[in-house]
C-alpha cells in the first residue's frame, strides 16, 4: 500500500460496510467521460475514490498525459464508498463491457483484483497498475509506484544531515510485516546505519493509530530523554509523534521526518514544526500510467516494475513550483 | 418458603463474593504490573509525567469502554463504537470548519455535533435491536461499516482539520492542574458519573436486571425495549464524546486509526470483570481493565522489550479475566 488513504484493515471494514449495504452503493460507479480529441484509444482509470486528495491528482496526471499524446478517451471510475474493494471489482467488469484499450488501476488490495484483471488481459486489454501492485505478476503488464525503500533512504540521509551525524533516532511504523511500510523502515535504517555517531533505537509499532503512536512516543521519550530524531512512516504516526513531543515540550529538540504530504503536513514543514517530508506523486503515477499504456499499444517493451522517485521536501524546497506535484490535493493545477 | 429464600440469599452472596474476587484480582494484577515496571525502570517509568501520559493514553478508550460496560451488562454488545467515534469526529470537524475553525462557537458547535451524531447512531442500534429483533452483534456489525462508510463519504476519504488551535493546545494537550491532563480529567469524570449511576440509581438497576433476565424484567414492569434503546444511545453518546476528545487531542479526524477501538474497548471491559453473559459488571473494573493495556504498552517500550510482547500479555490477561468470570458462574451454579 503506497497510499496512506486506504490500508488493508480499512479496506476490510469498507468491504464489510459494502456488504451490509447490500452492494447498493457498490454498484454505483460514478463514471464520467472526459473526451480529449479523437477517440482513438480508450483508457479506463479506476481509483478507490473521487474528489480525494490522493486520487484527484492521479486523474489530473492521466488527463495531462492524454492531452500531450494527442487525445484519446479517458473514463474515470471509483466506487461510491471510498476503498470498497468488491465495488472496484464490479467496476472492472463493467469497464470491460465497454472494451477499453487499457485499464489503469490502483489495486488497493494485493490479491482481490487479479482474477478480473487476468480476464481483461486475456481479452487483449492492457493492464497498468499505479500506486500499489499485485502479487500475481501474470495479472498485469506494468506497475508504477513509489520506491518506498529509496524514500526511506532519503529520509535517513536527511536525518543524518540534520543531526550533524550525532544522536539517537527511532522509527514509528504502522504494522509489522506490511511490505510497503517495512521497505520505508529498511531504507531509513540502511541510511542511518552508515553513520557511526547515530544510535538507531529500532522501530515501534502504532497500528497507524495516532493515540498509540503518541503513547509509544511518550514512552520512548521517558526512556530516552535525549532522543533526537523520529522517522514516521505515515500520516497518523506523525500526528501521534508530534502530539507527544508537544506535550513534552520537546518538538524543537527532536527532528521529525515523515512520509505523506497532506495539507496539514506541508504546513507543518513550512512552519518549521517538523523537519521534512518524503513525498510520492500521485500525479506522476497517473501521468506515467497513461504514457505506459500508450507505449504498450505501440508494442514498445515496458518494464514490469517501474519504481517512481520520491521527493524529500524541506523548508528550502517546499514552495518550489516543482514540489507541488508531490502534494495531496483535490485541485488540478494545470 | 424459607428454603427458597435461603437459596436466593446464598446465591446473591456468592455473586457478590465472585465479583469482589474478580475485581480484586484484576486490580492486584494492575498494581503488580506497575510495581514490576517501577522496579525495572525506576528513573523512567515511575515519574509523574510518565504516569500522567499513561492516564492520557487510556482516557479516550475509557470513555468508549464505559459505554461498552453498560451495553455488555444488558447482555448485548456494541461493535460499532470505533466507527461511530470516527463519524462523530467528522461531524464535529465539519461544524468546526463551518464556524471558521476558531472561537467558542466552533468548540461548542463541534461538541454538540459530535454528541448528537453519536447518540443518533446509538438510537439506530437500539431501535433495530429492540423493535426489529435483530441480534446486537449483527446490528452493530452493520452500523460499524455504515458509520465508517458515511464518515468517509462525508469527509471525501480525507482527514479533516480545522479544529480550533486553542482547543488543541489548552484542552487536548493541556493540563487542568500540573500533571493532570484535561482529557484524562473528563474521562475520569465520565467514569465516576457512569459508575455512580450504574451502582446506585434505578437506571443502573434496570440495566443489571435486563442483563440478568430480560423476561422477568418485563414481567416486573420494566419497559425493557425503551431501556435498551437508552443504553445503546448512551454508548453512542459516549462514542461521540470520545470522537470530540480525539479531535481536541490530535487536531485531525485520524479516520484510519480507529479500526481496533471496538476490540480494545471490549478487551478493557472484559478484563475489568464485566460478564459476557450480562448482568454483572462495574465501571470501576472497566477503569482498571482499560489501564492495564495502556500500562503494558508504555512499560514495554520503556523496558525495551519487543513490542509484540505487549499484545501477548494483554491477550493472556484477557483470557485470565474471562476464566475468573467462568469460575464465578460455576461456583454460583454448584
Amino acid at each position: 500500500m503506497a497510499s496512506r488513504r486506504l490500508r488493508p484493515s480499512v479496506t476490510i471494514i469498507m468491504a464489510l460496510g459494502a456488504l451490509t449495504l447490500g452492494y447498493v452503493s457498490a454498484c454505483g460507479s460514478n463514471a464520467e467521460g472526459s473526451s480529449a480529441g479523437s477517440a482513438e484509444h480508450k483508457i479506463a482509470l479506476i481509483t478507490a475514490a473521487r474528489n480525494n486528495p490522493f486520487f484527484s491528482p492521479m486523474e489530473c496526471g492521466a488527463k495531462k498525459a492524454l492531452g500531450e499524446l494527442g487525445g484519446g478517451k479517458l473514463e474515470v471510475s471509483a466506487p461510491s464508498t471510498p476503498g470498497d474493494v468488491p465495488g472496484m471489482v464490479q467496476i472492472i467488469n463493467a469497464a470491460m463491457a465497454k472494451k477499453p484499450d487499457a485499464i489503469v488501476i490502483d489495486p488497493i488490495d494485493t490479491a482481490a483484483f487479479s482474477p478480473a484483471l487476468r480476464a481483461a488481459k486475456d481479452k487483449g486489454i492492457k493492464v497498468v497498475l499505479v500506486d500499489n501492485t499485485l502479487t500475481d505478476a501474470k495479472s498485469y503488464d506494468t506497475a508504477i509506484g513509489a520506491n518506498n525503500e529509496v524514500g526511506g533512504e532519503q529520509a535517513g540521509q536527511e536525518m543524518v544531515k540534520a543531526l550533524g551525524g550525532q544522536g539517537k533516532v527511532l522509527t514509528l511504523n504502522g504494522f509489522p510485516g506490511q511490505e510497503t511500510l517495512t521497505a520505508r523502515e529498511e531504507g531509513f535504517k540502511k541510511a542511518v546505519s552508515g553513520s557511526p555517531g547515530i544510535d538507531y533505537l529500532g522501530v515501534q509499532y502504532s497500528k497507524q493509530d495516532a493515540t498509540t503512536a503518541a503513547s509509544v512516543t511518550a514512552a520512548a521519550l521517558a526512556k530516552t530523554p535525549d532522543l533526537k530524531g523520529i522517522w514516521a512512516t505515515s500520516y497518523n504516526d506523525m500526528i501521534g509523534a508530534v502530539n507527544a513531543l508537544k506535550r513534552a515540550n520537546k518538538l524543537s529538540q527532536v527532528t521529525v521526518i515523515a512520509w505523506d504530504t497532506t495539507e496539514d503536513q506541508v504546513k507543518m514543514v513550512r512552519d518549521g514544526e517538523i523537519h521534512a517530508l518524503v513525498g510520492q506523486s500521485p500525479e506522476l503515477m497517473g501521468y506515467n500510467g497513461v504514457q505506459s499504456a500508450y507505449k504498450l499499444f505501440d508494442g514498445t517493451t515496458v518494464p514490469q516494475s517501474q519504481p517512481l522517485d520520491t521527493l524529500l521536501i524541506t523548508k528550502s524546497n517546499v514552495d518550489d513550483p516543482k514540489t507541488a506535484q508531490y502534494f495531496y490535493t483535490t485541485k488540478c493545477d494545470s | 418458603m424459607t428454603n427458597l429464600a435461603e437459596v436466593t440469599r446464598k446465591r446473591v452472596s456468592k455473586i457478590h463474593a465472585g465479583e469482589l474476587s474478580s475485581a480484586t484480582w484484576v486490580t492486584a494484577a494492575l498494581f503488580l504490573i506497575l510495581a514490576l515496571f517501577i522496579i525495572m525502570n525506576p528513573a523512567e517509568f515511575g515519574t509523574a509525567s510518565n504516569l500522567s501520559n499513561i492516564a492520557l493514553d487510556a482516557s479516550i478508550l475509557l470513555v468508549l469502554a464505559v459505554g461498552g460496560t453498560y451495553v455488555l451488562i444488558t447482555g448485548g454488545v456494541d461493535l460499532s463504537i470505533g466507527s461511530v467515534l470516527v463519524f462523530s469526529s467528522v461531524a464535529g470537524a465539519k461544524v468546526m470548519q463551518h464556524f471558521g475553525g476558531a472561537g467558542g462557537d466552533a468548540v461548542i458547535g463541534g461538541l454538540a455535533a459530535a454528541l448528537v451524531a453519536g447518540a443518533g447512531w446509538g438510537f439506530i442500534n437500539g431501535f433495530v435491536i429492540t423493535r426489529m429483533r435483530v441480534a446486537p452483534l449483527v446490528v452493530t456489525l452493520g452500523t460499524l461499516g455504515m458509520a465508517l462508510g458515511f464518515a468517509l463519504m462525508w469527509a471525501g476519504g480525507n482527514d479533516l482539520q480545522g479544529v480550533p488551535p486553542n482547543l488543541v493546545y489548552r484542552f487536548g494537550l493541556g493540563n487542568i492542574l500540573p500533571g493532570i491532563p484535561a482529557v484524562a480529567t473528563v474521562a475520569a469524570f465520565v467514569a465516576l458519573v457512569a459508575g455512580v449511576v450504574l451502582a446506585w440509581t434505578k437506571f443502573g438497576r434496570y440495566t443489571y436486571a435486563i442483563g440478568s433476565n430480560s423476561e422477568s424484567s418485563k414481567r416486573a414492569g420494566i419497559a425493557v425495549d425503551r431501556h435498551l434503546i437508552k443504553v445503546y444511545m448512551l454508548g453512542g453518546l459516549l462514542a461521540g464524546l470520545a470522537g470530540f476528545l480525539s479531535l481536541a487531542r490530535f487536531g485531525t479526524t485520524s479516520i484510519a486509526g480507529h479500526n481496533l477501538d471496538n476490540m480494545n474497548a471490549l478487551t478493557g471491559v472484559i478484563i475489568g470483570g464485566t460478564s459476557l453473559y450480562g448482568g454483572v459488571g462495574k465501571v470501576f473494573g472497566t477503569v482498571i481493565g482499560t489501564l492495564i493495556p495502556a500500562v503494558l504498552q508504555n512499560g514495554f517500550v520503556i523496558a525495551g522489550l519487543p513490542p509484540y510482547w505487549q499484545q501477548v500479555a494483554v491477550g493472556a490477561v484477557l483470557i485470565f479475566a474471562v476464566y475468573l468470570d467462568r469460575a464465578r458462574r460455576d461456583a454460583e451454579l454448584s
